[in-house]
């Protein structure tokens, strides 16, 4: 990963703290995780779901110490970060393809949305993520689906944020209706960190 | 930027009639404008205006806290039975008997439609009470508040 451009300094350290935040985040959270893991793969098993979650804690890890001791330069930085927002994207997206209704009630729940609006956001906004998780995937109209990606997420934080400032107890809805309840403030420092991953590609981007 | 700006209308545009088509193919398409009574998980959602309707006008309806009992101590809507979903069986043998009287059970929680209001509105659906007459107050006790509705506290 060492041959290609620098990566410039503000991106390089924006990417690491978000790889290493992610990291801390996974483990911390590692039973939801793990649930997570196991309702979507049932094989797994409660040690394999555990075990995949520190791998994927693991990973991020070691991506973020590679990025702050410079060992990772462009493409690969972008690259990865890319092909990681797309997974989260996807994963994001498809509960809430398959279920509309439980969707449009966490929307409902934030209290910010026109009640004739509900079910018009609940139908589309999971497929302009998962087509934006294409088009991150695939390189395809890659400018485009960076500028969305970021403008999805700062939606998703403030939403966030101003649910959690009026004190309400409600599910994220991020990953779907059902399972777990995710408290805002929880939904809210991880999509930070995933904003740690895409602002900085705005900037490389560019170059 | 322009070029971003362009790609990312397209992609959007992609999406919107993405979602419109496939919903449109659905064999559950989910209404484009929201019908009145829109459910989730099969149990009809209910305003709080149409709560206060019920316990005015359906004399025989019963209203059920699905909250922790800690926050119902605190504060629930007059009248409302306790029945957490984390004490679900103990709660529902005290309970069971109004609630099998009731001619509608109104389930609500601290979030709206929250999972708790849902999970003790099933629970209580397969403990034999007839699921079209559980609702779900979609705004939840945090609705009613605002509505500087009347509150109770203390446990019963």
């Amino acid at each position: 990963m060492r041959k290609g451009r620098p990566l410039p300094a503000v991106a390089r350290g924006s990417f690491a703290l978000a790889y290493l935040g992610m990291a801390g985040f996974l483990a911390w959270e590692l039973a939801a995780f793990a649930g997570a893991f196991r309702a979507a793969v049932p094989s797994l098993g409660d040690r394999g779901a555990a075990g995949a979650v520190w791998a994927v804690a693991g990973l991020c890890g070691l991506f973020g110490l590679l990025l702050l001791a410079g060992k990772v330069s462009e493409p690969w930085a972008s690259r990865v970060s890319r092909w990681a927002l797309a997974l989260v994207f996807l994963a994001a997206a498809v509960p809430k393809i398959l279920d509309p209704a439980g969707f449009a009630a966490d929307i409902r729940n934030y209290d910010l949305v026109h009640r004739l609006l509900l079910n018009a956001l609940a139908i589309t906004l999971p497929w302009v993520e998962a087509v934006c998780a294409l088009a991150l995937l695939s390189g395809l109209l890659r400018p485009g689906a960076v500028l969305l990606v970021n403008l999805l997420l700062a939606v998703f934080l403030a939403g966030l944020i101003q649910a959690w400032y009026r004190g309400l107890d409600i599910n994220c809805g991020c990953f779907g209706h059902g399972g777990a309840a995710e408290p805002v403030a929880k939904a809210a420092l991880r999509d930070l960190f995933f904003l740690g991953w895409s602002l900085p590609l705005l900037l490389t981007e560019r170059e | 930027m322009r070029k971003s700006l362009v790609q990312c209308l397209v992609l959007t545009l992609v999406g919107l009639a993405a979602g419109f088509g496939f919903n449109a193919v659905s064999p559950h398409p989910l209404p484009v404008v929201p019908k009145a009574g829109q459910t989730v998980k099969g149990f009809r959602m209910v305003t709080t205006e149409e709560v206060k309707f019920y316990l005015q006008e359906e004399k025989s309806t019963r209203l059920v806290d699905a909250r922790s009992r800690e926050e119902y101590s605190l504060g629930h809507i007059p009248g409302a039975l306790s029945v957490p979903e984390d004490d679900f069986e103990a709660s529902f043998a005290k309970a069971k008997d109004p609630l099998a009287k009731a001619r509608w059970v109104i389930v609500y929680c601290s979030g709206g439609s929250c999972a708790t209001s849902e999970m003790v509105a099933e629970k209580l659906a397969a403990k034999g009470l007839p699921a079209d007459r559980i609702l779900i107050a979609g705004e939840g006790f945090p609705g009613w508040m605002r509505g500087k509705n009347p509150i109770e506290s203390g446990l019963p």
